[in-house]
């Protein structure tokens, strides 16, 4: 049985790719692949023009965010959150300084000792998100982040996925959510259901005609983005009679 | 609501205990046979408190408490080592994984007349035994503990191209400090059962001597109010293991994470504690 059909696809540097596509269609199988932390039966992944190995080094500069946020359940989260530059090397003051200021843009402040258990999911979710972008990738995997978070906290936090982002981080982004990959994705591949195919891609000039860019609320109250969310959902039917 | 139930608990414990005491009591004053053969309350109160004035009880009991804390920390430093050590190797492992368990279930007292011509009679023999009471069931409990890690924590560092040493000493080490803590208190009972036996063997000094003389005069109470020191030690060492699981998150870090980061964290939790003792004014 195969996870996913074959499939090309290439991400510009600096771009938020976003994928999206029915439950079981293979977007996190195929996400780790990229990532390459997991084996596949066949095919390549080429990072900058070199072919990406598992085994060698290029997986430097890579962070992943999965759907529950991992957090070591021994350390506080100011820990949690240092841990991507403690694997880099030494960490100095100035780590700890980027990752208080961080934890602040995430409204985490006050909660610096505490550890995990003592949390929501949300906030545990928004300190994953801290630990991976400032380790300061330079490809970032995300495998739907927000989808355990509440309904509000999700605009807010892409909001500020979005902005944090901008800094050229390239990101691979998988999501359910249509309105979500709209509102942050560079791009969009609309997946069918398994084996995972390409139904269709929106490219950087498809998305461009969205106003508002910058505000998850209103972006999704203009007229272009309710006709960009009916295509995708047409997309979507079309790749997957069940959907 | 919560309260009502504790008092209850509290209150249960206690009868329970008064009618255990009073019925001991009554019965031993019915039979002479009887209170020579299991004392009575009184009996052995009075005999605590000669052992406490005039045989020196606090020493015997720092003597036994000594051999066994010794015995405990060696055997849970060695057995947690090398239980964390064969998580590195899975070959190792298994080869290794029959003789731990036969030699885990081997009764310690077996090995006291070699513990004998290797350390002598003295405080070494005593700690050997209580080590050696303790090291297996620590090294089964750390490797158990070291392999049910969860994979997911070690994804996260893999994700971060940390290498197999990094994963070993952020994850796996302290993943498995709770279950070397639990085992540890667990294992008080064994390291105290180590330097007990090693004082029936050979001791001047000891709760374990002090049990062995008294019975070799047919002192039964003394027996008991000498038995009762075990019971305090257990309880204090209990409390002591509790403690430490209490603050295992912070050893925990102090362990595994740098100290920039949790300094201050190990500042506010000793100023926590020093105004709770009031020492801090003084």
């Amino acid at each position: 049985m195969h996870a996913v059909g074959p499939l090309d696809l290439t991400v510009q540097e600096g771009d938020l790719l976003a994928i999206v596509g029915p439950s079981g269609c293979g977007k996190s199988t195929l996400l780790r692949a990229l990532a390459r932390t997991l084996d596949f039966t066949s095919g390549e992944v080429h990072q900058s023009g070199k072919v990406h190995l598992k085994e060698n080094r290029l997986r430097e500069g890579m962070a992943f965010v999965t759907q529950t946020p991992r957090l070591l359940p021994w350390r506080t989260l100011l820990q949690n959150a240092c841990l991507g530059a403690e694997i880099k090397g030494k960490l100095e003051q100035g780590d700890l300084d980027r990752v208080r200021s961080s934890l602040a843009r995430f409204r985490l402040t006050g909660f610096e000792d505490s550890l995990p258990g003592e949390l929501s999911g949300g906030m545990a979710q928004r300190v994953a998100l801290v630990r991976a972008i400032d380790s300061e990738p330079s490809l970032l995997f995300c495998d739907e982040p927000f989808s355990a978070v509440d309904f509000v906290s999700r605009f807010e936090l892409n909001r500020e996925f979005k902005k944090m982002c901008r800094g050229g981080i390239t990101t691979v982004f998988v999501t359910h959510n249509i309105e979500e990959a709209i509102f942050l994705g560079d791009e969009i591949l609309v997946l069918s259901g398994r084996p995972g195919r390409v139904v269709q891609r929106y490219e950087a000039k498809d998305l461009s005609i969205l106003p508002n860019r910058h505000d998850p609320v209103e972006c999704r109250k203009s007229a272009e983005f309710l006709r960009l969310f009916d295509d995708i959902w047409e997309d979507l039917k079309r790749g997957h009679s069940n959907y | 609501m919560a309260t009502r139930i504790i008092n209850a608990v509290t209150v249960g414990r206690l009868v329970i205990v008064l009618v255990v005491l009073v019925v001991w009591q009554w019965a031993g004053s019915q039979s002479a046979q009887l209170s020579f053969f299991f004392g009575t309350p009184l009996l052995i109160i009075g005999e605590f408190v000669k052992l406490l004035v005039r045989e020196d009880l606090h020493t015997h009991l720092l003597v036994t408490a000594g051999e066994a804390v010794t015995g405990l920390a060696i055997g849970t430093l060695l057995g947690a080592v090398a239980g964390l050590a064969l998580w590195y190797s899975k070959v190792a492992a298994e080869i290794a994984r029959p003789f731990v368990l036969g030699l885990g279930t081997m009764p310690v007292i077996a090995f006291a007349p070699v513990m004998i011509v290797w350390f002598g009679i003295g405080f070494e023999m005593k700690v050997a035994l209580a080590a050696l009471a303790t090291v297996f069931p620590t090294f089964a409990q750390t490797y158990r503990g070291a392999v049910l890690v969860s994979r997911d924590y070690v994804e996260v560092l893999i994700g971060m191209n940390a290498s197999r040493h990094q994963i070993f000493t952020k994850v796996i080490v302290p993943g498995s400090l709770d279950w070397v803590f639990s085992s540890m208190r667990l294992n008080i009972g064994l390291g105290l059962l180590g330097a007990f036996m090693g004082e029936f063997i050979s001791a001047e000094r000891g709760l374990g001597f002090l049990v062995l003389k008294a019975a070799s005069l047919y002192n039964v109470p003394r027996v008991f109010a000498a038995a009762t020191g075990i019971i305090i030690l257990a309880i204090a060492f209990d409390w002591c293991g509790n403690k430490i699981e209490q603050h295992s998150d912070l050893v925990i870090q102090m362990l595994s994470v740098p100290i920039r980061i949790w300094k201050k964290k190990l500042r506010s939790c000793l100023q926590r504690w020093l105004s709770k003792t009031g020492l801090a004014d003084k």
